[in-house]
């Protein structure tokens, strides 16, 4: 800090007249103003940070109470999955779903009309399918003495036929056998 | 307590200020410390004591929001009269803004401001010198201001306004001859 001596003597350095002038300031200041104004400042500033501090947002009642509870009953759960993964693993499952639902119906609609729709195979065909074993038994326990001339005599028209046959076709067919 | 931390120096309320249990004692012995100067330092810029109020409260909540984080490469009383300067000088210059006057003539409004004062005498050489120093450009006003009233030293009033101390002699020894001139003249 200068002195008012230093101040002075530059004035009068300066050969100034503002040596002589009074330096007390003309103006008023309320009465008290000075005693007031640190009390006064520090509440001011007080508050000002408590405002500035204050969050605008405001959160459910007991939110943060709850919160460690809540986030640990689902990690044990094994819920706690990464969010935007399991997002794109269920769109493709949805869609899986969808085709599998849809190949099932098909499958059961055909076998539904396959049950239930009258079958049309002919009666060699149906004979085809069934076993020797199975005729030979049927033979056995079902064909009589009447049957078996009914068939002597098919087997005796059989003969009569390949009596009629040329020599030169048997000949033919004998050497296709050669 | 706080009376007993007006008398020690601005380290220790530093520190005090610092801790969360003496803050508000910290605070309002620097408020104590430092509002007449700073108060007085304004209102020879803007002349009024409401204007005044208004700006050494916006000073002292810059304190307060940033005394903590104060690294005290200067003085304290260096780093308060800085802001008080800066806070004045924007002041001054939305009041321009607000009406409409030239950024480089400012002395109209403030003369209008002096005359509005309770016991305003412009016979009275207290009130010609107030008048005379309104007159000065805002630069010199603050050089003035700072070195004929708060009787700072060059040095300091380099560190508060960032010019050199040659040019705030130039300046101040200016403003002299100047407010010389002014009381001479009316």
């Amino acid at each position: 800090m200068a002195t008012d001596n230093d101040i002075l003597n530059e004035l009068n350095e300066l050969g100034s007249t503002l040596v002589r002038a009074p330096k007390r300031m003309p103006y008023n200041v309320p009465e008290g103003y000075f005693d007031a104004l640190p009390d006064a400042m520090y509440s001011m500033a007080n508050t000002q940070a408590q405002d500035t501090k204050t969050n605008p947002y405001s959160v459910p009642g007991g939110y943060f109470d709850t919160l460690p509870q809540q986030v640990l009953q689902k990690a044990k759960q094994g819920a706690v999955t990464a969010p935007e993964k399991t997002k794109g693993t269920n769109i493709w499952m949805k869609n899986i779903r969808w085709a599998a639902a849809a190949i099932f119906i098909f499958a059961v609609g055909l076998g539904s009309y396959r049950v239930l729709t009258p079958q049309t195979l002919s009666i060699q065909q149906q004979l085809d399918q069934v076993p020797e074993s199975v005729l030979a038994a049927y033979v056995a326990d079902n064909v009589d003495d009447f049957d078996t001339e009914l068939i002597t005599g098919n087997i005796q028209t059989t003969t009569t036929g390949i009596n009629s046959v040329d020599n030169e076709d048997i000949e033919d067919y004998l050497e296709g056998w050669q | 307590m706080a009376g007993a931390l007006t008398e020690t120096d601005d380290n220790l309320l530093l520190a005090s200020f610092r801790d969360e249990d003496t803050r508000e004692a910290a605070f309002t012995a620097l408020v104590r410390k430092y509002q007449q100067k700073l108060y007085w330092h304004i209102r020879r810029l803007v002349v009024g004591h409401d204007d005044s109020n208004d700006i050494l409260q916006h000073v002292f909540i810059k304190m307060w929001n940033n005394l903590a984080d104060f690294r005290g490469e200067s003085g304290l009383y260096t780093w308060l009269y800085r802001i008080a300067t800066n806070e004045t000088l924007s002041w001054l210059a939305k009041e321009k803004r607000r009406r409409s006057v030239p950024l480089d003539a400012d002395e109209g409004m403030l003369e209008e401001k002096l005359q509005a004062q309770d016991g305003f005498d412009a016979n009275k050489l207290e009130w010609k010198l107030q008048q005379a120093i309104q007159s000065l450009p805002e630069k010199q006003r603050v050089v003035f201001s700072l070195r004929y009233y708060d009787e700072m030293p060059y040095e300091q009033m380099a560190e508060i306004l960032d010019t050199s101390v040659g040019a705030l002699k130039a300046s101040y020894h200016h403003a002299v001859k100047k407010v010389e001139a002014f009381i001479k003249d009316n």
